[in-house]
């Protein structure tokens, strides 16, 4: 066992639009190949527990299954990793780990007057902290933060899996946990967690040089996250890349999961 | 001690100031007004512009300071096209005495753009962490940045070809790349403020509607990054300069 993990929750189910399965197994490929090259620990969680509606509350599991592990990075099934990717386990040292959320404002506001409105309206949050859940890395007495998510989820369950008013799911109630209980959040650069692409003009790359064609994200972050553009083109965008990039994994993943 | 001042550039064009800039500068006339801070107008070129862009003429300012007999403790440079809450914080008091900018994530097509370029064309190869480039729409600096500032106005007339034709050819704006790389080559110490000091392309973060969000989530409003903007720079600080201070 590696002293440390990566974990994902890639589970198909029948509230999800769009079948998980579609995109994240290129996700699971991807990671799947860094962990081992890496010598870190990779557990997909593919089975969904019926004590939760949504699939994505799956994750909150993480505080039984990483316990034994140092170090922890909770991963989305819509990342995948730069096959060459230096390990960000060496820059963890104490605390909860990730990249600052601002991409869009709009949603921010309205995802944090909505659910501290509802659940903690004394507490005001600093935006500056407000870190995207999509990529999360930690140290293994942090990983209780999953454990009181857990607890807060079971406390208002009823509400939060009839919750109408947007602001998405999980993240915004994470963000409050960590600022109230004092979690000592560090902010790592974007390259930790490339999200919203397209509106950073991540997918571009330098038309007026040359003949490089290699797209921002590949050349100039590590964790690519597909999220923040409309959720159908996911796949296809992820497939893509996939396609592009695929042979540079190849040499130690499987021929027939190469080719989907 | 010395006075805090804001220093923008003004120079008229066939005798007259965009209005919107004029707007711009009444607001940090007044936010100036209440917090104790000069206001400099530089309103006229100190080289023929077709000599040096008039906003690499900003690297001028220890020199106007001198020139004018003013002495200034810690200068924010910032661009016209801003438009400053009245309730800001001083963030005079949150420099450290640090030269200071926001970050830039607007486009990191541009920015990258830029930054291939002159690292392939200028700086022979060189590169900095692109989540560190800073908008130099909004500097603050202090007399310990005067031999910089040197720097950069040596490294214009120096590279002036160079620097005309990576502006002509790809677009990627004017000082505020060459001043980023110079910022790590000179080996200053930089600190970035948070967004809402220089909130910049606020349509990308979708904050610039007629609710007006964006005046609720930070403290300067700077109108780049905005479509047909002959029309919509106008439209937007002429809107925000009433709903605040009207």
């Amino acid at each position: 066992m590696s002293r440390n993990l990566v974990y994902m929750v890639a589970v198909n189910h029948e509230t999800s639009t769009f079948r998980n399965s579609d995109y994240a197994k290129y996700a699971k490929l991807a990671w799947k190949f860094w962990c081992k090259k890496n010598n870190i620990d990779f557990i997909v969680a593919d089975k969904h527990n019926d004590k939760y509606k949504f699939p994505i509350w799956n994750k909150l599991d993480v505080c039984d299954v990483g316990k034994d592990y140092e170090k922890i990075a909770i991963v989305d099934s819509d990342t995948m990793i730069h096959w060459n990717a230096p390990n960000p386990f060496d820059l963890i040292e104490s605390g909860v780990y990730g990249v600052q959320d601002n991409a869009n404002l709009r949603w921010l506001d309205e995802s944090v007057t909505n659910y501290g409105g509802e659940f903690f309206p004394n507490f005001k949050i600093d935006l500056d902290k407000y870190i995207n859940a999509g990529v999360v890395y930690l140290d293994n007495n942090s990983l209780s933060i999953y454990e009181k998510l857990r607890e807060f989820y079971f406390q208002n369950q009823e509400k939060l899996d009839n919750w109408n008013k947007g602001g998405g799911r999980e993240q915004t109630l994470f963000n409050y946990l960590l600022q109230i209980n004092n979690y000592d959040v560090k902010l790592m650069p974007p390259i930790w967690n490339m999200f919203a692409m397209h509106k950073k003009e991540m997918f571009s790359h330098n038309f007026q040089d040359g003949d490089d064609k290699t797209p921002f994200f590949i050349k100039y972050s590590w964790v690519w996250h597909f999220t923040g553009f409309p959720i159908e083109q996911r796949t296809e965008i992820m497939k893509n890349t996939w396609m592009n990039t695929g042979d540079k994994y190849i040499p130690e993943s499987d021929e027939d999961m190469y080719n989907g | 001690m010395d006075k805090n001042i804001v220093f923008i550039i003004a120079v008229k064009k066939d005798g007259q100031l965009k209005p919107e800039y004029e707007i711009g500068i009444e607001s940090w006339r007044r936010w100036c007004k209440k917090n104790d801070v000069d206001l400099f107008l530089l309103e006229e070129p100190i080289l023929p512009m077709e000599d040096m862009h008039i906003i690499w003429q900003r690297y001028f300012l220890f020199d106007i300071y001198d020139a004018n007999k003013i002495r200034a403790n810690q200068t924010l440079l910032v661009d016209a096209d801003t438009i400053v809450h009245p309730d800001c914080p001083n963030f005079f008091e949150e420099t450290e005495d640090k030269y200071c900018l926001v970050h830039d994530d607007g486009s990191y097509d541009w920015v990258l753009r830029g930054m291939e370029h002159y690292k392939k064309r200028v700086y022979d190869e060189e590169w900095f962490n692109y989540w560190e480039y800073g908008n130099s729409g909004f500097q603050i600096v202090n007399q310990k940045h005067r031999g910089f500032f040197e720097y950069m106005r040596e490294f214009y007339f120096k590279n002036i070809k160079e620097i005309n034709f990576i502006q002509q050819s790809y677009g990627t704006g004017t000082d505020q790349t060459p001043l980023n790389f110079n910022l790590r080559a000179q080996d200053v110490d930089v600190k970035l403020l948070g967004y809402k000091y220089n909130m910049g392309c606020m349509l990308k973060k979708e904050i610039l509607a007629n609710d007006m969000l964006f005046t609720k989530l930070g403290w300067v409003y700077h109108f780049n990054g905005l479509p047909d903007k002959d029309k919509s720079v106008p439209f937007w600080m002429e809107k925000t300069f009433k709903y605040l201070y009207d």
